[in-house]
């Protein structure tokens, strides 16, 4: 099996040519702030990264650092639904608790496959979510994705066609 | 993250409560033969490929199929799509 998927994935899927899927993923809000923990867990100045609330595609963030000046905040965010195919990577807009100078500590602290430019988080889906050679191959295939908040989860959709 | 994969995996997938996958698979006759000639030898060499190092985790697809309920499978048969011609000697 191991043999076909590199098999597969060396002819660049011609095999598969004529696929179309979809995927609804859905993502509990505790895997999610598991994750975080994990990916946080090396940059010492972020002590505490967790979302609190999920609603109506806003999000809450918990954000404690070791920083003197921005010791604790919380911040909220809009989900930006498209997901950009081209650099697959979720997206959250900083609507409030976060000013100018913060985005800049922030920015400065975030792990690799996290940015923050402007006023916009993006979370690589390659790095985080699709890791492996296999997945990353994949992600090429993808056509349309997109992210909405439910009561307890994230539905992420992402079709792929070949 | 290694201990998030084996978090998922040994919940038999129920973080993803609701996931749902659903479309075409094409097969080509080529693909075919390799799986077959996989299923019939499965000592076949691998082949090397030029890929980053992978530190995935590796897990059993078959145990991680049971999870799941896959509810409407078929196969449909297209010209040049999938001829199975087999021969078994001894």
């Amino acid at each position: 099996m191991k043999a076909l998927l590199q098999q597969l994935q060396q002819r660049n899927f011609q095999d598969l040519k004529g696929s179309a899927l979809t995927i609804k993923l859905p993502i509990a809000l505790d895997l999610l702030n598991e994750v975080i923990r994990v990916v946080i867990k090396d940059v010492d100045v972020l002590q505490v990264v967790k979302i609190t609330d999920i609603n109506n595609g806003q999000v809450t963030i918990d954000v404690r650092t070791s920083i003197f000046t921005f010791k604790e905040r919380i911040i909220t965010g809009r989900i930006i639904r498209e997901i950009d195919v081209v650099k697959p990577a979720i997206q959250i807009e900083i609507t409030d608790g976060l000013g100018f100078a913060g985005r800049k500590l922030v920015g400065m602290a975030l792990p690799d496959g996290m940015e923050l430019e402007n006023k916009v988080l993006r979370i690589s889906l390659r790095h985080f979510l699709f890791d492996t050679p296999q997945s990353q191959a994949l992600l090429q295939f993808l056509k349309v994705g997109e992210l909405e908040t439910r009561a307890h989860d994230f539905l992420l959709r992402l079709y792929l066609e070949h | 993250m290694q201990a998030i994969i084996n978090r998922i995996l040994a919940n038999k997938l129920a973080d993803f409560k609701g996931l749902n996958i659903e479309g075409t698979i094409a097969v080509s006759e080529e693909l075919l033969n390799m799986a077959l000639t996989d299923f019939l030898n499965p000592k076949t060499t691998e082949i090397p490929i030029e890929t980053p190092t992978n530190t995935a985790t590796s897990f059993d697809a078959q145990e991680l199929l049971k999870s799941v309920n896959i509810e409407q499978t078929r196969i449909e048969l297209q010209p040049q799509k999938m001829n199975i011609h087999i021969k078994i000697t001894k």
